[in-house]
C-alpha cells in the first residue's frame, strides 16, 4: 500500500539515500572534523541556498543538523562534522560507501540575490566558517555579480582551522583572505589573536558591503560590536543562529526562540530581525 | 437548530462504532474521565466537567512511530481510518483547531493530516463551569464552536444537535431529528446564561501583549519559578502544547518514533556541546507563560491557551497560569 | 486546631536568630483554599499560612536554597523533617544552616478528595480548619463539616512519625504513630497473576510527566538513568561518552517501559524514601506509587532491619552487617 507518507517529497521526515564519496579529515585530536563529500542516491537534483541545512540521518543514532558547507554551484554536498555526540561518533566512524539519509534543504539561506553588486565580508571562528564557505565559493564562481570579496577566518591554532587547503590556495590565487590564530606559534606568518581583533586590524569600509558573521557566541558578540563601531549598520550584518533541531521543519518547538523557529525561519537571521527580540539570541 | 428525544451522544457512539469509526469518547477511571478509545456506548460517560488529559493524543499521539528501519527505512506504518471523537468540550475544540494550525499550516505534517483529515468531531457544549474554567477570559465560548462538525446541548431531557459541517450533517442526518420548538431554543439561550454566570476565574488579557513586553526581565519570573519542579505536567495536560522530540529506540533493528516532549525538562534545550539557553527553570517557565500568551499570539495571531484550567487543577506546587498572568507587574 | 498552629508558627517565626536568611513556609494560594510553599524574608511572617492543606514537603527548596548564602528556617511536619535528615545524610543539606520549626502534624488532607467532598467554589472558600476530628470549611458566611478521616491523604494513616525527630523548636503536642504495613500485607494476599495485572493497569495509565521524580525530594540526580536525554554534559565530556550513554530506557511510553521507569526509581529510595506522598499527590493520573514505596520501605525493614530514622544511610549500614 502506498500513501503519501511513503514519499520522501511529501513526507518531509522522510529522508533520501545518500551516499558518502569523499572524507576529509579538516582537525584531528581530541575535537576532530571531518568534511563529507554525500552523494544522493535515486535523485539528481538537489536544489538549495547557501545558509540552508540538512538532517543527516543515521539510523539507529538519530539525526543531526549540519548547514551546508559548500556552493550550491558545486557538485554534491559537503558537510564538516564536529565530533560531538551520538551522531557525530557514528558519522566519524563511518567510510566511503557508507549511506546516510539527507532531509533538506531545510530553513532560509543567505539572500545572495539581493546581494549582488556588494562587497562581501565574511567573518568566521572555528567550525563557524561553514556557511560562510559556502557564501565565498558561491560568490567566486559568480564573481562579476559582486563587489570586493574578504574572508576572514580565525581558529583556536593553526591545526583547528578548517579548509586550510582551500584558503592557502584562495590566498595564493589573489583573494583576499585574513586568516588568525589565537595563540602565536612559529612560522604563522599571518595575525595572532582572536578574530573580532583582526578585523578591528583590517577595518572593513561598510559601503556597500554586506558582513556575514558565524562562530562560537561569544566571538558573534564582540564582532557585532566591531562591526558597528566600523558603522555597519544592523541591516547589512546576517548571521546564523545554532540551536537544538529536531523536526527541521518548523513543528517540534526545540529550536523556537521567542516566536521564530531557528530550523524554519532561519537558520540566516540578519540582526535587525534578531534585535527586536525580547530575549537574547 | 435540530433536537434529539433522549441522548443524541451516547446513540451516536453506538451509531458510529456500528459504522466501524474508531470512537474516542469520556471514559469515567477512578476518580477522573479520560477520552479513550471506546468498544462499546456504554463504557461511556459523558457526565463531566473536563477530561483530566486533554485529547490532543487522538491526532497527535504521546508516541508515534514514524518509520520503521533496519539498514534503511523498512516501513511506514499506516494511518488509521474513519474516526470520531465525541462529547468533546469547546474548550479543546479550540485545542483541536490551534494544534491544527501548528501542524497543518506551513509545511503539512503528513502524520497528523492522515488522522486529522478522517476525524469527525462531536462537540458537547458545557452546563457549568469548573473551577479553573477560565475559557471565556481568551476569547472563547463554553457552548459554541463552529470548528466542530456536530455540538449537541445538554437540555436534560432532550439534546440540542446544531451540525457545523457537511461531514455532521451526514451522520446526522441517520437520526430521527427535529426542528428545535421556540421553548427549546430559549431553554438553551437560559442555560446559556447559567453557564456564564458559574465562571470564578477570569484572566485579564487588556494589553496582555505590552504587558509582557515590558515585563520580560522582571524577577516577577524568578518568584513565580521558585517553587516549580520542572516537571511535565502542565505540559503533557495542556491541549494546545505541541513540543516533540523524535528518537531512535533500537541500534541495528528499530523505530523512529516521536514522542511528546516539554519544555519544562531541564534538558530540553540542551546543545550537545553543553550549551543550554534555557539552563534555569525560571526561563523555561517563563517561557511557558509567553508562549502562550506572547510568542504564539505574534506567530498565529492568537493566544495559544484555550483557558481549560488542567495545568492549574493539577500543577503539585500550585503555579496558576490565570494568577500569573494577572499578576504580572508592570513598570519594570 | 491550625490557626492556633499558625499563631504560633508565626510567633517563633518572629523570634528567629538574627543570622536567618529566609524562612520557607506556607502562604495561601490566590483562588484556591490550599497553601503553596513559599521563601520568605524575615519580616514577611505576615504573610504566613498553614493548615491541613499544607501538604506540600518543603525539603526541596531548602536544598535548593543551600546554594545561596545565610541560614535558612524551615516549616517541617514529620515527613518534612524526616527528608530534611536524609538529605542531611547524602551531604545535601548543612544541618547548622538550617532552623527547623517542627510541627506536629495530624495528617494533611488529600486535595483531590477535598475538592469533591466540598460543596463550595473553591476561590470562595474562606477557611479550612481541622477541629477535632472533622474539617470546618468556611465560604459565603456558611460552613461545611467534612468528617477528617473522609479527606484525610491516605498515607497519613500510616504515619510512623507525625511529630518530626529532629526540630529546633516543636509546635503542638507530640502524636505518637506506629510502624503500620496493614495495607501492603493486605495487597500481598493477592496471588501473583492479580498482582502482575493490577500493575500492569497501573502502569498503562502512566503519561512519564515525571512529575513524581520532579516532586520527590531524594530525586535529586542530575542524570537519571531512566530518562534517555537527561545527560548531564560539560564542555568537556568527550564524543565517545555521550554517544555511548547508557539507555536503560526510551521514549516509548508503554506499560512495561512504565513499569520498568518505576521500579527503577523506587529502587533507589530503598532506605530513603520520606514517605511523604509528595509522588503519588504529584501524579496526574493518580499512579497508587506509595504502594510501591511503601513495599520496598517493608522489606529493607524486615530484611536489614532499617529504617530511615536511623543515623547512618541505608548503604552505608549495608557495608557494616556482621557477616551472617
Amino acid at each position: 500500500m502506498s500513501s503519501v507518507l511513503d514519499e520522501p517529497m511529501k513526507n518531509p521526515y522522510l529522508p533520501y539515500k545518500a551516499e558518502i564519496v569523499e572524507i576529509r579529515d579538516e582537525v584531528k585530536g581530541v575535537r576532530p572534523i571531518k568534511t563529507f563529500k554525500i552523494r544522493l542516491i535515486e535523485r539528481e537534483r538537489f536544489d538549495y541556498q547557501s545558509g540552508q541545512g540538512c538532517l543527516v540521518s543515521v539510523f539507529g543514532r538519530g539525526e543531526s543538523w549540519f548547514t551546508i558547507a559548500n556552493s550550491p554551484t558545486r557538485p554534491d554536498l559537503e558537510f564538516s562534522v564536529l565530533k560531538t555526540g551520538k551522531v557525530t561518533t557514528k558519522l566519524h566512524e563511518m567510510e566511503v560507501g557508507d549511506v546516510v539519509g539527507i532531509r533538506g534543504p531545510l530553513g532560509r539561506g543567505f539572500p545572495l540575490e539581493e546581494w549582488k553588486g556588494m562587497n562581501i565580508i565574511t567573518i568566521g571562528g572555528g567550525i563557524g566558517q561553514t556557511p560562510l564557505r559556502s557564501i565565498y565559493q558561491y560568490v567566486i564562481d559568480n564573481e562579476k555579480d559582486y563587489g570586493d570579496l574578504t574572508i576572514v577566518y580565525g581558529a583556536r591554532t593553526s591545526k583547528d582551522l578548517c579548509y586550510k587547503d582551500e584558503l592557502f590556495q584562495l590566498k595564493e590565487q589573489g583573494y583576499n583572505v585574513e586568516l588568525s590564530i589565537d595563540n602565536p606559534e612559529p612560522d604563522w606568518p599571518y595575525f595572532v589573536g582572536f578574530v573580532p581583533d583582526n578585523l578591528k586590524r583590517i577595518k572593513p569600509d561598510p559601503k556597500d558591503t554586506i558582513a556575514i558573521t558565524c562562530g562560537p557566541p561569544i566571538m558573534i558578540k564582540i564582532t557585532l560590536g566591531v562591526l558597528k563601531d566600523l558603522g555597519f549598520k544592523e541591516n547589512q550584518i546576517y548571521t546564523t543562529l545554532e540551536r537544538r533541531m529536531k523536526c527541521g521543519i518548523g513543528k517540534c518547538g526545540k529550536c523556537k526562540l521567542e516566536s521564530v523557529y531557528v530550523c524554519r525561519d532561519g537558520p540566516v537571521f540578519r540582526y535587525d530581525e534578531l534585535s527586536r527580540l525580547l530575549e537574547e539570541a | 437548530m435540530k433536537v434529539y428525544e433522549g441522548n443524541f451522544l451516547k446513540d451516536v457512539v453506538a451509531k458510529l462504532l456500528d459504522d466501524g469509526y474508531r470512537v474516542y469518547a469520556p471514559v469515567k477511571e477512578k476518580n477522573y474521565h479520560v477520552f479513550k478509545v471506546v468498544e462499546n456506548a456504554d463504557e461511556v460517560d459523558f457526565d463531566y466537567i473536563n477530561t483530566r488529559r486533554s485529547p490532543k493524543d487522538v491526532t497527535f499521539p504521546e508516541n508515534e512511530v514514524l518509520m520503521k528501519y533496519g539498514e534503511w527505512v523498512e516501513e511506514i506504518p499506516a494511518q488509521a481510518d474513519k474516526t470520531a471523537i465525541v462529547g468533546i468540550r469547546p474548550c479543546d475544540i479550540q485545542g483541536l483547531r490551534l494544534m491544527d494550525r501548528v501542524f497543518l499550516e506551513d509545511i503539512t505534517d503528513p502524520y497528523y493530516e492522515a488522522k486529522r483529515k478522517n476525524l469527525l468531531v462531536v462537540g458537547y457544549a458545557c452546563n457549568e463551569a469548573g473551577d479553573y474554567c477560565f475559557c471565556t477570559s481568551v476569547g472563547l465560548s463554553p457552548f459554541k464552536s463552529d470548528y466542530a462538525d456536530i455540538i449537541v446541548t445538554e437540555l436534560g431531557d432532550k439534546q440540542v444537535v446544531e451540525i457545523r459541517s457537511e461531514k455532521g450533517e451526514a451522520v446526522a442526518s441517520k437520526f430521527d431529528l427535529s426542528d428545535a420548538s421556540d421553548e427549546d431554543v430559549s431553554r438553551k439561550k437560559e442555560l446559556e446564561q447559567k453557564v456564564l454566570s458559574s465562571f470564578v476565574r477570569s484572566v485579564n488579557t487588556e494589553n496582555l501583549k505590552e504587558r509582557m513586553a515590558e515585563a520580560f526581565n522582571s524577577d516577577y519570573w524568578k518568584e513565580v519559578a521558585e517553587n516549580c519542579v520542572s516537571c511535565g505536567i502542565c505540559t503533557y495536560l495542556c491541549p494546545t502544547c505541541f513540543c516533540f522530540d523524535i528518537f531512535d529506540d533500537g541500534e541495528l533493528k528499530g523505530v523512529r518514533i516521536r514522542a511528546w516532549d516539554s519544555c519544562q525538562f531541564p534538558l530540553h534545550t540542551l546543545e550537545s556541546s553543553s550549551h543550554n539557553p534555557r539552563r534555569e527553570k525560571w526561563q523555561r517557565l517563563r517561557n511557558r507563560f509567553y508562549d502562550k500568551f506572547y510568542y504564539m499570539l505574534v506567530r498565529k495571531g492568537e493566544f495559544y491557551c484555550v483557558g481549560c484550567g488542567r495545568c492549574i487543577a493539577a500543577c503539585p506546587v500550585g503555579i496558576d497560569i490565570a494568577e500569573v498572568i494577572n499578576n504580572i507587574p508592570s513598570g519594570v | 486546631m491550625n490557626s492556633e498552629i499558625l499563631e504560633k508558627i508565626k510567633e517563633e517565626c518572629r523570634k528567629l536568630p538574627d543570622d536567618i536568611s529566609y524562612i520557607v513556609g506556607f502562604v495561601r494560594k490566590r483562588g484556591e483554599p490550599r497553601e503553596v510553599l513559599k521563601v520568605l524574608k524575615p519580616d514577611e511572617v505576615d504573610r504566613m499560612s498553614f493548615s491541613p492543606l499544607s501538604f506540600n514537603n518543603p525539603a526541596r527548596i531548602v536544598m535548593d536554597l543551600m546554594k545561596s548564602d545565610g541560614k535558612i528556617a524551615v516549616i517541617a511536619k514529620g515527613c518534612d523533617a524526616r527528608a530534611l535528615k536524609q538529605l542531611e545524610k547524602e551531604e545535601k543539606i548543612e544541618r547548622e544552616r538550617l532552623y527547623i520549626i517542627g510541627v506536629s502534624c495530624p495528617g494533611v488532607i488529600d486535595y483531590r478528595k477535598f475538592r469533591n467532598a466540598v460543596k463550595f467554589r473553591l476561590p470562595e472558600i474562606e477557611s479550612v480548619e481541622l477541629v477535632g476530628d472533622e474539617v470546618i470549611v468556611k465560604a459565603n458566611g456558611e460552613e461545611q463539616r467534612i468528617p477528617f478521616s473522609e479527606v484525610i491523604f491516605e498515607n497519613c494513616l500510616y504515619c510512623e512519625q507525625p511529630t518530626p525527630k529532629d526540630y529546633d523548636v516543636l509546635i503542638g503536642e507530640p502524636r505518637e504513630g506506629k510502624l503500620d504495613f496493614s495495607d501492603i500485607e493486605e495487597f500481598e494476599k493477592l496471588d501473583r497473576e492479580e498482582r502482575w495485572s493490577y500493575w500492569m493497569e497501573v502502569f498503562s495509565k502512566c503519561i512519564r510527566c515525571h512529575a513524581c521524580r520532579q516532586v520527590c525530594p531524594l530525586c535529586y540526580c542530575e542524570e537519571c538513568l531512566v530518562d534517555p536525554s537527561n545527560l548531564a554534559v560539560s564542555p568537556m565530556t568527550p564524543a565517545e561518552e555521550k554517544a555511548a550513554y547508557p539507555r536503560v530506557l526510551g521514549k516509548t511510553v508503554n506499560a512495561s517501559d512504565n513499569m520498568v521507569y518505576h521500579l527503577i526509581r523506587v529502587l533507589h529510595h530503598a532506605g530513603r524514601c520520606a514517605g511523604c506522598g509528595e509522588c503519588e499527590r504529584a501524579c496526574p493520573m493518580e499512579l497508587p506509587l506509595l504502594k510501591l514505596e511503601r513495599k520496598l520501605k517493608k522489606v529493607v525493614y524486615e530484611v536489614f532491619n532499617y529504617s530511615p530514622d536511623e543515623e547512618i544511610p541505608f548503604l552505608s549500614k549495608l557495608d557494616i552487617l556482621p557477616e551472617g
